[in-house]
Protein backbone atom coordinates (compact mmCIF):
# COMPACT_ATOMS: atom_id res chain seq x y z
CA UNK A 1 0.00 0.00 0.00
CA UNK A 2 1.23 3.50 -0.82
CA UNK A 3 2.23 5.70 2.10
CA UNK A 4 -0.58 7.97 3.32
CA UNK A 5 0.50 11.29 4.80
CA UNK A 6 -0.77 12.42 8.17
CA UNK A 7 -1.96 15.72 6.69
CA UNK A 8 -4.15 13.89 4.19
CA UNK A 9 -5.74 11.78 6.95
CA UNK A 10 -6.38 14.90 9.07
CA UNK A 11 -7.95 16.73 6.10
CA UNK A 12 -10.20 13.75 5.28
CA UNK A 13 -11.19 13.55 8.94
CA UNK A 14 -12.30 17.19 8.75
CA UNK A 15 -14.63 16.32 5.88
CA UNK A 16 -12.41 17.12 2.86
CA UNK A 17 -13.89 14.95 0.08
CA UNK A 18 -10.88 15.22 -2.21
CA UNK A 19 -8.58 14.06 0.60
CA UNK A 20 -10.81 11.06 1.26
CA UNK A 21 -10.86 10.19 -2.44
CA UNK A 22 -7.06 10.26 -2.45
CA UNK A 23 -6.97 7.92 0.57
CA UNK A 24 -9.33 5.58 -1.28
CA UNK A 25 -7.11 5.62 -4.37
CA UNK A 26 -4.04 4.78 -2.32
CA UNK A 27 -5.59 2.13 -0.07
CA UNK A 28 -8.46 0.52 -1.99
CA UNK A 29 -6.25 -2.07 -3.73
CA UNK A 30 -4.81 -3.12 -0.41
CA UNK A 31 -8.22 -3.35 1.31
CA UNK A 32 -9.86 -5.12 -1.64
CA UNK A 33 -7.05 -7.69 -1.91
CA UNK A 34 -7.12 -8.41 1.81
CA UNK A 35 -10.92 -8.73 1.71
CA UNK A 36 -10.82 -10.97 -1.36
CA UNK A 37 -8.33 -13.35 0.30
CA UNK A 38 -10.56 -13.70 3.37
CA UNK A 39 -14.03 -13.85 1.76
CA UNK A 40 -12.76 -15.51 -1.43
CA UNK A 41 -15.40 -14.17 -3.84
CA UNK A 42 -15.35 -11.01 -5.95
CA UNK A 43 -18.86 -9.90 -4.96
CA UNK A 44 -18.25 -10.28 -1.22
CA UNK A 45 -14.85 -8.57 -1.47
CA UNK A 46 -16.56 -5.58 -3.12
CA UNK A 47 -19.17 -5.41 -0.35
CA UNK A 48 -16.45 -5.61 2.31
CA UNK A 49 -14.38 -2.90 0.59
CA UNK A 50 -17.40 -0.61 0.52
CA UNK A 51 -18.18 -1.29 4.21
CA UNK A 52 -14.55 -0.73 5.23
CA UNK A 53 -14.32 2.68 3.54
CA UNK A 54 -17.66 3.77 4.99
CA UNK A 55 -16.45 2.76 8.46
CA UNK A 56 -13.21 4.65 7.87
CA UNK A 57 -15.10 7.71 6.68
CA UNK A 58 -17.23 7.69 9.84
CA UNK A 59 -14.29 7.26 12.21
CA UNK A 60 -11.46 9.22 10.54
CA UNK A 61 -12.22 12.30 12.61
CA UNK A 62 -11.55 10.34 15.79
CA UNK A 63 -8.34 8.65 14.53
CA UNK A 64 -5.69 9.64 17.10
CA UNK A 65 -2.53 8.41 15.31
CA UNK A 66 -1.79 6.11 18.28
CA UNK A 67 -1.15 3.28 15.81
CA UNK A 68 -0.10 3.59 12.19
CA UNK A 69 -2.91 4.27 9.71
CA UNK A 70 -2.04 1.03 7.90
CA UNK A 71 -2.38 -1.03 11.09
CA UNK A 72 -5.72 0.64 11.85
CA UNK A 73 -6.87 0.05 8.29
CA UNK A 74 -6.04 -3.66 8.17
CA UNK A 75 -7.63 -4.24 11.57
CA UNK A 76 -10.88 -2.77 10.27
CA UNK A 77 -10.52 -4.56 6.92
CA UNK A 78 -9.69 -8.02 8.25
CA UNK A 79 -12.36 -7.94 10.95
CA UNK A 80 -15.04 -6.66 8.54
CA UNK A 81 -14.05 -9.37 6.05
CA UNK A 82 -14.01 -12.06 8.72
CA UNK A 83 -17.46 -11.08 10.03
CA UNK A 84 -18.77 -11.04 6.48
CA UNK A 85 -17.29 -14.48 5.72
CA UNK A 86 -18.75 -15.95 8.92
CA UNK A 87 -22.18 -14.47 8.20
CA UNK A 88 -21.98 -15.81 4.65
CA UNK A 89 -20.94 -19.30 5.79
CA UNK A 90 -23.94 -19.38 8.14
CA UNK A 91 -26.25 -18.59 5.24
CA UNK A 92 -24.76 -21.06 2.77
CA UNK A 93 -21.99 -23.58 3.14
CA UNK A 94 -20.73 -22.89 -0.35
CA UNK A 95 -21.19 -20.25 -3.02
CA UNK A 96 -23.52 -21.44 -5.75
CA UNK A 97 -21.71 -19.44 -8.37
CA UNK A 98 -17.95 -19.25 -8.08
CA UNK A 99 -16.65 -15.93 -9.34
CA UNK A 100 -12.92 -15.85 -9.86
CA UNK A 101 -11.10 -12.56 -9.75
CA UNK A 102 -10.50 -11.29 -13.27
CA UNK A 103 -6.76 -11.66 -13.93
CA UNK A 104 -6.83 -8.26 -15.65
CA UNK A 105 -7.48 -6.57 -12.32
CA UNK A 106 -4.40 -8.10 -10.72
CA UNK A 107 -1.59 -5.59 -10.79
CA UNK A 108 0.84 -7.11 -13.27
CA UNK A 109 2.38 -5.06 -16.10
CA UNK A 110 2.33 -7.19 -19.26
CA UNK A 111 -0.05 -9.72 -20.85
CA UNK A 112 2.10 -12.79 -20.16
CA UNK A 113 2.41 -11.87 -16.53
CA UNK A 114 -1.32 -11.16 -16.32
CA UNK A 115 -2.04 -14.69 -17.50
CA UNK A 116 0.35 -16.07 -14.90
CA UNK A 117 -1.27 -13.84 -12.30
CA UNK A 118 -4.64 -15.29 -13.27
CA UNK A 119 -3.36 -18.82 -12.74
CA UNK A 120 -1.81 -17.81 -9.42
CA UNK A 121 -5.08 -16.24 -8.33
CA UNK A 122 -7.05 -19.36 -9.21
CA UNK A 123 -4.52 -21.50 -7.38
CA UNK A 124 -4.73 -19.25 -4.30
CA UNK A 125 -8.51 -19.37 -4.42
CA UNK A 126 -8.47 -23.18 -4.45
CA UNK A 127 -6.06 -23.23 -1.50
CA UNK A 128 -7.96 -20.66 0.55
CA UNK A 129 -11.25 -22.43 -0.16
CA UNK A 130 -9.95 -25.40 1.84
CA UNK A 131 -9.80 -23.30 4.99
CA UNK A 132 -12.44 -21.89 7.30
CA UNK A 133 -12.67 -18.06 7.60
CA UNK A 134 -10.65 -17.94 10.86
CA UNK A 135 -7.80 -20.01 9.40
CA UNK A 136 -7.94 -17.98 6.19
CA UNK A 137 -7.56 -14.69 8.06
CA UNK A 138 -4.53 -16.04 9.96
CA UNK A 139 -2.87 -17.37 6.79
CA UNK A 140 -3.51 -14.11 4.92
CA UNK A 141 -2.13 -11.95 7.72
CA UNK A 142 0.91 -14.19 8.09
CA UNK A 143 1.77 -15.14 4.51
CA UNK A 144 0.59 -12.13 2.57
CA UNK A 145 0.74 -9.27 5.06
CA UNK A 146 3.82 -10.68 6.78
CA UNK A 147 2.58 -10.08 10.34
CA UNK A 148 4.19 -11.95 13.22
CA UNK A 149 2.13 -14.03 15.68
CA UNK A 150 1.69 -11.14 18.11
CA UNK A 151 0.57 -8.83 15.28
CA UNK A 152 -2.01 -11.36 14.09
CA UNK A 153 -3.24 -11.89 17.66
CA UNK A 154 -3.63 -8.11 18.14
CA UNK A 155 -5.38 -7.62 14.82
CA UNK A 156 -7.91 -10.38 15.38
CA UNK A 157 -8.26 -9.90 19.13
CA UNK A 158 -7.31 -13.51 19.88
CA UNK A 159 -4.72 -15.36 21.95
CA UNK A 160 -1.27 -16.00 20.44
CA UNK A 161 -1.74 -19.77 21.02
CA UNK A 162 -4.95 -19.61 19.01
CA UNK A 163 -3.02 -17.97 16.17
CA UNK A 164 -0.45 -20.78 16.32
CA UNK A 165 -3.05 -23.54 16.33
CA UNK A 166 -5.07 -21.97 13.49
CA UNK A 167 -1.92 -21.66 11.36
CA UNK A 168 -0.99 -25.25 12.14
CA UNK A 169 -4.43 -26.61 11.23
CA UNK A 170 -4.51 -24.49 8.08
CA UNK A 171 -1.10 -25.74 6.90
CA UNK A 172 -1.98 -29.35 7.71
CA UNK A 173 -5.10 -28.97 5.54
CA UNK A 174 -3.09 -27.39 2.72
CA UNK A 175 -0.52 -30.19 2.94
CA UNK A 176 -3.23 -32.84 2.61
CA UNK A 177 -4.44 -31.07 -0.55
CA UNK A 178 -0.85 -30.86 -1.82
CA UNK A 179 -0.32 -34.60 -1.24
CA UNK A 180 -3.57 -35.43 -3.05
CA UNK A 181 -2.48 -33.33 -6.01
CA UNK A 182 0.95 -34.94 -6.11
CA UNK A 183 -0.71 -38.38 -6.00
CA UNK A 184 -3.23 -37.53 -8.75
CA UNK A 185 -0.56 -36.08 -11.04
CA UNK A 186 1.80 -38.95 -10.28
CA UNK A 187 4.63 -36.50 -9.51
CA UNK B 1 14.04 -33.66 19.83
CA UNK B 2 11.57 -36.23 18.44
CA UNK B 3 10.26 -36.07 14.85
CA UNK B 4 6.68 -35.39 16.05
CA UNK B 5 7.75 -32.32 18.04
CA UNK B 6 10.04 -31.13 15.23
CA UNK B 7 7.22 -31.41 12.67
CA UNK B 8 4.94 -29.41 14.97
CA UNK B 9 7.56 -26.62 14.96
CA UNK B 10 8.11 -26.96 11.19
CA UNK B 11 4.41 -26.26 10.63
CA UNK B 12 4.44 -23.21 12.86
CA UNK B 13 7.22 -21.29 14.62
CA UNK B 14 10.13 -22.60 12.52
CA UNK B 15 8.37 -21.80 9.22
CA UNK B 16 7.44 -18.37 10.58
CA UNK B 17 10.82 -17.57 12.18
CA UNK B 18 9.23 -17.28 15.61
CA UNK B 19 11.44 -19.79 17.44
CA UNK B 20 13.97 -18.75 20.06
CA UNK B 21 17.64 -19.20 19.00
CA UNK B 22 18.17 -22.33 21.12
CA UNK B 23 15.16 -24.24 19.84
CA UNK B 24 15.84 -23.01 16.31
CA UNK B 25 19.32 -24.59 16.43
CA UNK B 26 17.84 -27.82 17.81
CA UNK B 27 15.38 -28.03 14.91
CA UNK B 28 18.10 -27.28 12.35
CA UNK B 29 20.36 -29.98 13.77
CA UNK B 30 17.46 -32.43 13.62
CA UNK B 31 16.79 -31.47 9.98
CA UNK B 32 20.44 -32.15 9.04
CA UNK B 33 20.19 -35.63 10.51
CA UNK B 34 16.60 -36.61 9.54
CA UNK B 35 15.65 -37.06 5.86
CA UNK B 36 11.98 -37.69 6.72
CA UNK B 37 11.63 -34.30 8.51
CA UNK B 38 13.56 -32.53 5.73
CA UNK B 39 11.05 -33.88 3.21
CA UNK B 40 8.20 -32.90 5.54
CA UNK B 41 9.48 -29.32 5.70
CA UNK B 42 9.84 -29.15 1.91
CA UNK B 43 6.21 -30.28 1.61
CA UNK B 44 5.12 -27.59 4.12
CA UNK B 45 6.86 -24.89 2.09
CA UNK B 46 5.63 -26.22 -1.27
CA UNK B 47 1.97 -26.60 -0.22
CA UNK B 48 1.38 -23.97 2.41
CA UNK B 49 3.98 -21.20 2.20
CA UNK B 50 5.36 -20.60 -1.30
CA UNK B 51 1.98 -20.30 -3.15
CA UNK B 52 1.11 -17.26 -1.05
CA UNK B 53 4.39 -15.50 -1.78
CA UNK B 54 3.30 -15.05 -5.40
CA UNK B 55 0.09 -13.23 -4.51
CA UNK B 56 -0.28 -9.85 -6.17
CA UNK B 57 -2.44 -6.84 -5.33
CA UNK B 58 -5.83 -6.51 -7.01
CA UNK B 59 -7.83 -3.39 -7.80
CA UNK B 60 -11.55 -3.09 -7.13
CA UNK B 61 -14.04 -2.15 -9.83
CA UNK B 62 -14.48 1.63 -10.27
CA UNK B 63 -18.21 1.23 -9.45
CA UNK B 64 -17.24 0.60 -5.81
CA UNK B 65 -16.05 4.19 -5.38
CA UNK B 66 -19.32 5.44 -6.90
CA UNK B 67 -21.32 3.37 -4.42
CA UNK B 68 -19.19 4.61 -1.50
CA UNK B 69 -19.71 8.22 -2.59
CA UNK B 70 -23.48 7.71 -2.83
CA UNK B 71 -23.60 6.18 0.65
CA UNK B 72 -21.51 9.03 2.10
CA UNK B 73 -23.86 11.60 0.52
CA UNK B 74 -26.86 9.71 1.95
CA UNK B 75 -25.26 9.78 5.40
CA UNK B 76 -24.47 13.51 5.07
CA UNK B 77 -28.06 14.25 4.05
CA UNK B 78 -29.33 12.24 6.99
CA UNK B 79 -27.06 14.06 9.42
CA UNK B 80 -28.52 17.41 8.22
CA UNK B 81 -32.12 16.25 8.66
CA UNK B 82 -33.44 16.50 12.25
CA UNK B 83 -35.73 13.46 11.94
CA UNK B 84 -32.95 11.20 10.67
CA UNK B 85 -30.59 12.59 13.33
CA UNK B 86 -33.10 11.45 15.98
CA UNK B 87 -33.58 8.13 14.18
CA UNK B 88 -29.80 7.58 14.11
CA UNK B 89 -29.61 8.25 17.86
CA UNK B 90 -32.47 5.84 18.57
CA UNK B 91 -31.49 3.09 16.14
CA UNK B 92 -28.85 1.47 18.41
CA UNK B 93 -31.47 1.11 21.14
CA UNK B 94 -33.78 -0.64 18.71
CA UNK B 95 -31.10 -3.12 17.74
CA UNK B 96 -31.91 -5.36 20.70
CA UNK B 97 -30.33 -8.81 20.41
CA UNK B 98 -32.91 -11.46 19.53
CA UNK B 99 -32.67 -13.50 22.78
CA UNK B 100 -33.38 -10.37 24.87
CA UNK B 101 -36.28 -9.49 22.59
CA UNK B 102 -37.71 -13.00 22.97
CA UNK B 103 -37.32 -12.92 26.77
CA UNK B 104 -39.09 -9.54 26.90
CA UNK B 105 -41.90 -10.87 24.72
CA UNK B 106 -42.40 -13.96 26.92
CA UNK B 107 -42.38 -11.82 30.10
CA UNK B 108 -44.98 -9.46 28.60
CA UNK B 109 -47.11 -12.44 27.59
CA UNK B 110 -46.97 -13.91 31.11
CA UNK B 111 -47.96 -10.53 32.57
CA UNK B 112 -50.94 -10.26 30.25
CA UNK B 113 -52.07 -13.81 31.15
CA UNK B 114 -51.72 -13.12 34.90
CA UNK B 115 -53.65 -9.83 34.66
CA UNK B 116 -56.40 -11.42 32.59
CA UNK B 117 -56.63 -14.36 34.99
CA UNK B 118 -57.00 -11.95 37.91
CA UNK B 119 -59.46 -9.59 36.23
CA UNK B 120 -62.75 -11.60 36.58
CA UNK B 121 -62.12 -12.00 40.33
CA UNK B 122 -62.27 -8.23 40.74
CA UNK B 123 -65.73 -8.23 39.21
CA UNK B 124 -66.85 -10.76 41.82
CA UNK B 125 -65.46 -8.56 44.59
CA UNK B 126 -68.30 -7.40 46.99
CA UNK B 127 -66.94 -3.82 47.01
CA UNK B 128 -67.08 -3.72 43.20
CA UNK B 129 -70.65 -5.08 43.30
CA UNK B 130 -71.74 -2.56 45.93
CA UNK B 131 -70.22 0.42 44.12
CA UNK B 132 -71.70 -0.68 40.83
CA UNK B 133 -75.17 -0.84 42.39
CA UNK B 134 -74.68 2.55 44.01
CA UNK B 135 -73.77 4.08 40.70
CA UNK B 136 -76.87 2.61 39.06
CA UNK B 137 -78.94 3.96 41.95
CA UNK B 138 -77.42 7.48 41.67
CA UNK B 139 -77.87 7.48 37.92
CA UNK B 140 -81.53 6.55 38.44
CA UNK B 141 -82.02 9.39 40.93
CA UNK B 142 -80.37 11.85 38.58
CA UNK B 143 -82.75 10.73 35.86
CA UNK B 144 -85.68 11.63 38.20
CA UNK B 145 -86.72 8.09 39.18
CA UNK B 146 -87.92 8.84 42.75
CA UNK B 147 -89.51 5.38 43.08
CA UNK B 148 -86.09 4.14 43.95
CA UNK B 149 -86.25 6.03 47.29
CA UNK B 150 -89.17 3.82 48.37
CA UNK B 151 -87.34 0.65 47.59
CA UNK B 152 -86.42 -2.07 50.00
CA UNK B 153 -82.97 -1.39 51.43
CA UNK B 154 -82.49 -4.80 53.04
CA UNK B 155 -80.24 -5.93 50.25
CA UNK B 156 -77.89 -2.99 50.74
CA UNK B 157 -77.64 -3.77 54.46
CA UNK B 158 -76.70 -7.33 53.57
CA UNK B 159 -73.99 -6.05 51.23
CA UNK B 160 -72.65 -3.73 53.95
CA UNK B 161 -72.51 -6.60 56.40
CA UNK B 162 -70.66 -8.69 53.91
CA UNK B 163 -68.08 -5.95 53.43
CA UNK B 164 -67.58 -5.19 57.11
CA UNK B 165 -67.86 -8.76 58.31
Amino acid sequence: MQEIERELITKAGQGDREAFREIYQKASGYVYTLAYRVVNTKHDAEEVTQDVFLKIHRSLSSFKFESSFKTWLYRIAVNTALNHAKKRSRVTTHEVEEVFEDPATVTQPDAGKRLEAGETEQRLKVLLDQLNPDQRACIVLREIEGLNYQGIANSLGININTVRSRLKRARETLMVLGQKEVASHGV
Amino acid sequence: MECKKVQDRLLTEYADKELGPEENTEVEQHLIACLHCREFFLAVRRSAVIPFKEAGEMQPDSAIWQRIQEKIEEERARSRNGFWKLADVLTPFLRIPQPIFRAAFVTALILVVVVLAKWPASYADPVYGYLSEQMTFMRGLKAGNTDLLNGDLKDYDAVFEEIVG
